[in-house]
């Protein structure tokens, strides 16, 4: 191996990577302003973890495990995707020079180590030192972090291992990995579902891992770590094994281009693209699902077309994680030793902002250009947007109820006034880019409106259910009668709303 | 009587996609000092037979012989000595022009000192010498264009292969790759481009290989071309290309040769 070589490649890797931030102040400043908030209050979080319902939990293990599993789960479903984070001109110009595959992997690992951990590096550090300072078991923090950075290392290798194999296209390699996601993420569903195994009951990596950080911390009282500490070093080796197995290959002809944006990059569509780029890989699912336009009338039509685009262009891949990111904190909370409904409307009303501005923008950077085939044919245009709206709201609702099913514990009145939030930010969203022309290219002001007119406004629609559930209680029948007559109206409104704005519409 | 070395010789190869067959039976010998043409329609061949070359793509069957060596048995060292213009390259908008073709040129193992002496003058030749710091987010489709080919000149090949070299690219810049392609040649080595800009290929070719449906429909000087598709002497290539293609795209004679190979893996 030639670690020049080695060393070429990380570096073009890394300065591709943070292109924006080497050369924008602009970004370096927000950058800096951003770790200026949050910063010390994670500090204040590891400062006070101590006093939380979850850190004496006695399902503290479980939960760590969980997200572990979700970890590991996503460094696998990012090799079906080939594993690598190439970009197109490395594929060009370093895959046709003399460098070897093992030189490119081992340099692009650790760029994938650099990249993933130069935000989770300085958050757990500062939380850990919160920590430290609370309890003073400066040994076990400091063991504990190294051993979650070591966890990820592994997660990011094994990654990179099978999804070389995916490439490579060798038999049944995609569906054992689909296959071990879904195992590694079945026992998350013993929160709901009790039959199914705990992570607990099951010799997993992420378990553990989860053991060995609880027992570190001291809080896994009476129980010896030396089994969950021999099981983390027998899958440390079967990754070993499996990363030197596979890139002991020619690799090239198999390389992805799954690398096309920087860190800070302002070009939306880039963004977009890279969505794309990384949820290729689950194409044997997404290519199964297709829409017959021929079939129903065109707004049913119109419907079906986006929800298949979104499932397509790689915008799943964020409703999935915001919405495992709600199943999480809503399950935490109700396993918690006084769970709280806010948490559960809360998270859920976030989501309900979130989603449909997501799914707007991902519109406007990869459709709307693309839009000049329905603009030739303007009577179909406020239909257009119509279903685009049902396909938003459709997402986004069905996103806010695995939420609010996962956290269980908030009013229904409460979920009801999240899900007419939804309802109405998505109408607000979609109106909003039928009526005015954001560039997807760069930031600007137009960028930013979204994000001062969608949440303010919903959360305005959403707050008359709040004040019926306040003010005649949450089980009250007219209260109830009240707030679903007004989520009735409130969607027939928004089902109105986007086809006006349609006719702003400029290509 | 045997003919002069061939740099790169090409012997049977084939390659399949998704159950389609890209490249069939593919035969062809470049010479040193020789520029060489593959013309041919969309879909031809053209771009899977350059990646095999060059490594991106594994044929199904098939040897690529570079300097005596097969490239399938040895698949890393001989790529020293090739490069390569992919055909609407990505590059790296965060980068400046200089820093890309710096990690590129080291890469490429080329001496420091020698490196920025090279990327002067390649810069200075292709016009691209005033935006050399600016990053490549900022560059017009053409300069792109003349930076990668910059990239694929920097180690100064023996073996230059070109998709589509001249796509977006102004008048004076398709004269400097040009120049420099034949730089090539004039060192001792080999060009091969593939082209949709069939003046470009007359002037500049040597010899031309017509391919359509992964095959060589027609292969050699132009006045042979023209001999082969009885097009005329005053034929130029469009002329004898539509004529080949057209006759190439006649309905195919039942495939003997390809049944012996099912099954025939290297």
């Amino acid at each position: 191996m030639n670690v020049g070589r080695i060393r070429v490649v990380y570096g073009f890797k890394l300065r591709q990577f943070f292109g924006p931030v080497r050369h924008s102040a602009a970004t370096i400043v927000i950058l800096g302003f951003a770790a200026f908030i949050t910063l010390p209050v994670v500090l204040i979080v590891g400062y006070f973890l101590p006093d939380t319902p979850a850190w004496r939990s006695t399902g503290l293990s479980e939960l760590l495990a969980t997200a572990l599993s979700a970890f590991l789960a996503f460094d696998l479903l990012f090799g079906l995707s080939g594993g690598t984070l190439t970009h197109p001109a490395e594929i060009d110009f370093f895959a046709t020079s003399r460098l070897r595959p093992r030189e490119y992997l081992l340099a692009d690992l650790l760029f994938q180590f650099t990249v993933t951990d130069a935000l989770a590096v300085p958050a757990l550090l500062v939380a850990g030192l919160g920590l430290g300072i609370r309890t003073g078991q400066w040994t076990a923090i400091g063991s504990a972090v190294l051993l979650l950075l070591g966890f990820a290392a592994m997660g990011l290798a094994l990654g990179q291992g099978v999804g070389l194999l995916v490439a490579a296209g060798k038999r049944g390699a995609k569906a054992a990995l689909i296959g071990l996601v879904i195992l590694l993420m079945l026992p998350a569903g013993h929160m709901f579902w009790p039959p199914l195994p705990e992570y607990a009951a099951l010799p997993f990596p992420s378990t553990a891992a989860a053991q060995v950080v609880v027992g570190l911390l001291g809080l896994l009282r009476g129980t010896d770590i030396t089994v969950p500490a021999a099981t983390l070093g027998l899958f440390a080796a079967a990754v070993a094994a499996v990363w030197v197995w596979a890139s002991g290959r020619d690799v090239f002809p198999n390389l992805r281009p799954t690398m096309r944006i920087a860190f800070g990059q302002t070009d939306l569509r880039k963004v977009a693209m890279q969505q794309e780029a990384l949820t290729r890989g689950l194409s044997v699912l997404t290519r199964r699902i297709s829409v017959d336009l021929m079939k129903g009338a065109p707004l049913g039509m119109m419907s079906r077309f986006h929800l298949v685009r979104i499932l397509r262009d790689g915008s799943m891949l964020i409703v999935g994680l915001l919405t495992g990111m709600l199943v999480l904190i809503g399950s935490a909370n109700r396993l918690s030793d006084a769970p709280t409904s806010e948490v559960s409307i809360l998270t859920t009303g976030w989501a309900a902002l979130m989603i449909p501005m997501i799914l707007s923008f991902n519109w406007n950077a990869t459709e709307r250009p693309n839009l000049w085939t329905v603009a030739m044919a303007p009577q179909y245009l406020s239909t257009y947007f119509r279903g685009f709206y049902r396909a938003v709201a459709l997402v986004t609702v069905g996103a806010g109820i695995i939420g609010a099913v996962a956290g269980a514990v908030a009013t229904p009145l409460g979920i009801v006034a999240a899900l007419v939030m939804a309802v109405a930010s998505c109408g607000i969203a979609v109106s909003l880019m039928a009526a005015i022309r954001i560039p997807s290219d760069a930031f600007s002001l137009k960028s930013v409106l979204p994000f001062l007119i969608v949440p303010p406004i919903s959360i305005a629609i959403g707050a008359p259910v709040v004040a019926v559930a306040l003010l005649m209680g949450s089980f009250n029948p007219a209260a109830w009668a009240l707030a679903i007559g007004y989520a009735v109206f409130v969607i027939a409104i928004f089902d109105r709303v986007p086809a006006r704005a349609a006719s702003r519409f400029q290509l | 009587m045997q003919g002069p070395r061939a740099s790169l010789a090409i012997e049977n190869l084939w390659k399949r996609y998704d159950g389609k067959t890209a490249v069939e039976g593919l035969s062809l010998a470049v010479q040193p000092r020789e520029v060489f043409g593959l013309i041919g329609p969309n879909g031809a061949g053209k771009t899977t037979t350059l990646k095999i070359i060059v490594g991106l793509l594994r044929p199904d069957f098939g040897r690529v012989v570079l300097d005596g060596h097969d490239i399938l048995g040895q698949p890393y060292d001989y790529k020293a000595s090739i490069g390569y213009l992919p055909e609407a390259t990505t590059l790296p908008d965060y980068l400046s022009g200089v820093e890309f073709l710096t990690f590129v040129g080291r890469l490429r193992e080329v001496p420091r000192e020698a490196l920025g002496l090279r990327m002067t003058d390649l810069l200075h030749r292709l016009d691209l010498d005033g935006p050399k710091r600016d990053l490549i987010v900022t560059y017009s489709k053409g300069m792109r264009q003349k930076l990668a080919f910059a990239a694929s000149v920097i180690h100064q090949p023996s073996l230059l292969i070109l998709d589509d070299p001249l796509i977006g690219v102004d008048p004076a810049g398709q004269y400097a790759i040009k120049e420099e392609a034949r730089t090539v040649t004039r060192r001792g080595g080999s060009v091969i481009v593939s082209t949709h800009m069939l003046d470009t290929a007359e002037k500049l070719c040597d010899r031309i290989a017509i391919m359509q449906h992964g095959r060589i429909a027609a292969m050699g000087t132009l006045a042979e071309l023209r001999s082969t598709s009885r097009a005329g002497a005053d034929a130029t290539l469009e002329d004898v290309f539509l004529k080949l293609t057209e006759e190439a795209g006649q309905p195919a004679p039942p495939e003997t040769s390809r049944r012996t190979l099912l099954g025939m893996r290297r």
